[in-house]
């Protein structure tokens, strides 16, 4: 099973020229959905989602060979999807010529729309009220909720320190839950 | 990746976000995920496609980046000889040494010259009245000018000169004296009316003075008479006195004298006694 195979094997295999496009398709297979749905849950729209973790992974093809072992692959890949979803988002604002709120907002509309939400009621409610955080909290809450990852990858990811990350996943948390409890 | 799906105590305390359905309620295309990895290949593929490709329908000389260093190179030998043709100009000895100081010794001095002019005072409001005073003497100096509309003949200011020293230092040459205009001076005026009332008072006097004698003197009667002689005169007295027949008068108050009758008659009478 291609999601087995080591980030370490992979990347050696990347390392000859021969074997390249197989490793990039191990790669490709054992990480796109994961990088997908971090990337979905940031843009909420799928056709977004679609274009970023397609620029992605091809930001992962330009730069893997300069790509360093000591790092951990995985959360190399997830920063370089993060900063993706950054830039998305900061230039639909100037797109629009919207503010930060205006954006969530509109990002709400999009989930209610969307074709490819089948969430029940406490799901969407929940959606909605992620989408009242901040970008770096709404970041945190899904990589902490949905990914369990561990607030030191998420560090690595976020380039920011593990208390900071503790301290905004509970803000973001408190932030939910009295979302949740004042509407219906 | 570690996950610990399981430990997620965390959510004890938020128990309202505990009973949501931690699953993922967002959803793809059918068969999204296995048409991605092809969709990401030919992205790439396409990328490097670009990369390969020169820019549409650009293109270079060939070998140009191979000369570019070598030209650039050259580019640069020739701006630092160019650089260096300035280099041949010299200073004086120490100039730049002592710059400094000069500069600040200037700078010294136009300080202190500021400080002098600052000693000098004007009247009280003098700077604010100052415009009003420059404009009402630009309008008088531009009425006074307006006589510029006076034109000269062509060359005019080119022969004034020489005209001017014909006019002075050639007359100079010929009248030594010192002329003085008669006609325009006050006393010649005033002497000439005095003597116009002398020569009509003359006149009136001498008139008015006129004594019968001499009027008669002057009449036509003792002109005509005084041409003939005495002894004629007698004569020709007697001869008519003695004639009885004779009633003529010599003179008749009530007659006046015939002038020609009487030329006539002296002359007979002449005649008859010369005969």
């Amino acid at each position: 099973m291609a999601a087995q195979v080591e980030d370490a094997e992979i990347l050696r295999k990347f390392q000859d020229e021969k074997t390249r496009n197989e490793a990039f398709n191990l790669l490709l297979k054992k990480y796109q959905q994961k990088l997908y749905w971090h990337i979905r849950r940031m843009v909420i729209d799928h056709d977004d989602a679609d274009d970023i973790v397609q620029d992605t992974f091809v930001k992962i093809w330009k730069n893997l060979p300069g790509f360093r072992s000591d790092a951990q692959l995985y959360t190399w890949m997830y920063r370089i999807a993060t900063n993706e979803c950054i830039t998305f988002l900061n230039k639909k604002k100037q797109r629009n010529n919207i503010p930060l709120d205006d954006v969530a907002y509109e990002l709400a509309d999009t989930l209610a729309d969307s074709t490819y939400f089948n969430g029940d009621k406490a799901q969407l409610k929940l959606q909605q009220a992620i989408l009242t955080l901040p970008e770096k909290q709404r970041l945190v809450f899904n990589m902490k909720y949905y990914d369990d990852m561990k607030y030191e990858e998420m560090s690595d990811v976020l380039g920011t320190s593990v208390g900071a990350l503790k301290a905004s996943f509970h803000l973001a948390v408190k932030k939910i839950e009295s979302f949740l409890l004042s509407k219906d | 990746m570690n996950r610990d799906r399981g430990n997620r105590e965390w959510l004890n305390d938020y128990m309202s976000l505990k009973q949501v359905n931690p699953e993922n309620p967002f959803t793809v295309p059918e068969g999204y995920f296995d048409s991605l990895n092809e969709q990401v290949l030919s992205k790439i593929k396409v990328e490097e496609l670009k990369k390969s490709i020169p820019e549409t329908g650009f293109t270079i000389p060939s070998n140009y980046f191979e000369e570019l260093s070598g030209n650039i190179q050259a580019r640069v030998n020739v701006e630092e000889a160019l650089d260096k043709g300035t280099a041949a100009f010299t200073v004086p000895e120490g100039y730049f040494d002592e710059l400094t100081g000069n500069i600040q010794a200037r700078i010294s001095i136009e300080k202190a010259a500021d400080k002098e002019t600052a000693g000098f005072a004007v009247p009280e409001g003098y700077f604010e009245s100052l415009a009003g005073q420059i404009e009402s003497r630009v309008f008088v100096e531009d009425a006074l000018s307006e006589t510029g509309s006076f034109t000269v003949p062509a060359g005019y200011f080119n022969d004034l000169t020489e005209n001017i020293l014909n006019k002075t230092t050639l007359e100079k040459k010929e009248q030594k004296g010192v002329i003085i205009r008669m006609f325009s001076s006050a006393a010649f005026k005033y002497a000439s009316a005095a003597c116009l009332v002398l020569a009509l008072g003359a006149t009136l006097l001498l008139n008015r003075s006129s004594s019968p004698v001499e009027e008669h003197n002057n009449s036509f009667l003792h002109k005509s008479l005084s041409s003939i002689s005495v002894d004629d005169i007698q004569s020709y007295l007697q001869t008519h006195l003695d004639n009885d027949n004779d009633n003529r008068t010599l003179l008749d108050e009530s007659k006046q004298i015939d002038a020609n009758n009487l030329s006539r008659d002296l002359q007979e009478a002449l005649d008859t006694t010369s005969q």
